[in-house]
């Protein structure tokens, strides 16, 4: 047992030092190069402003999650354009009016990709977006209209 | 049996060494762990199956090899049962990184069952064939014969 649990050790370490050293060299995973935030930010709104915005049904919202978390929920009539996608899919937004209000959100606090995807919006053109920061997890707990894909 | 258990190890770490960010995401997705810790979890678990995968179908270091995979079939069998007790709908990111594919439920508590069983067996058997330790190793000579007085 002691020469298992002696060779386990070294495989873990021996993994450590490959893994590290493998995604250190290949730019991946931790050591994924960090995407710049955009020079210009859009405003950010809180939870009160995108429900009374919500109500006055004046804006698309847009989701900037990626489409598995999006099915499992979102904003009720949100669209889904995931961040590492919107050259793909920016065609959804063909529809809509450069002027048009665009909120952008996604998880949370703990998310950037509503900062980036407002960028990437400015950056073709759509300037009156809006970052709703606290996001899925402020809407969902406070009860408001969500849907699910099935 | 090895090669067939240490296959599935070194297919399962192929796809999430290439991308360890999908599977970082896959391992967040569980919510047990924060994003950093789960990034880090996926940096090195890949090779912990690839290095684990070969050590088993090489019989290298076979015995850590065996008790190393059997340690990580029953955490991810945890995991798949925890998951599943929140009510999670994710996939497992056992063998795919799409999210579509490979949903936890109860065949996937299964089959993470079967692959611990798997793993235990492969770890209690005493075979010894077909390892490229035992090759390594030194044969030991015959004992000299005791000096007569």
């Amino acid at each position: 047992m002691r020469q298992a649990l002696r060779e386990t050790v070294w495989l873990v370490l021996l993994s450590c030092a490959v893994g590290f050293t493998y995604t250190a060299a290949t730019k991946k995973g931790l050591f994924a190069e960090k995407k710049d935030l955009p020079t210009v930010v859009p405003q950010m709104i809180d939870i009160a402003e995108a429900k009374r915005i919500f109500d006055s049904g004046e804006a698309l919202f847009l989701d900037s999650r990626h489409e598995f978390d999006f099915n499992v929920g979102h904003i009720k009539d949100a669209i889904n354009i995931p961040v590492d996608k919107f050259d793909q899919q920016r065609s959804k937004l063909a529809a809509i009016d450069q002027d048009h209000l665009i909120i952008v959100y996604c998880d949370g606090a703990d998310c950037n990709s509503s900062f980036e995807m407002g960028g990437k919006l400015f950056t073709a053109g759509y300037r009156n977006v809006r970052i709703f920061f606290s996001g899925w997890q402020d809407w969902q707990s406070n009860s408001y209209p969500i849907e699910k894909e099935h | 049996m090895r090669l067939l258990f240490g296959g599935l190890l070194i297919y399962a770490s192929y796809d999430k060494i290439l991308d360890p960010t999908a599977f970082g995401k896959a391992v967040w997705n569980y919510k047990i762990f924060s994003r950093g810790i789960s990034l880090g979890i996926a940096t090195v678990l890949p090779w912990m199956e690839l290095l684990s995968g070969l050590g088993i179908i090489l019989g290298i270091l076979f015995r850590g090899a065996t008790l190393l995979s059997l340690l990580m079939m029953l955490a991810f069998t945890g995991g798949v049962i925890s998951g599943l007790a929140r009510g999670l709908d994710i996939s497992c990111g056992c063998f795919s990184l799409d999210p579509n594919v490979g949903k936890i439920g109860w065949m996937k508590i299964l089959e993470n069952l079967g692959l611990v069983l798997a793993a235990a067996f492969l770890f209690f058997s005493n075979s010894a064939k077909f390892m490229l330790e035992s090759r390594l190793k030194p044969t030991r000579s015959d004992p000299p014969s005791q000096a007569t007085a």
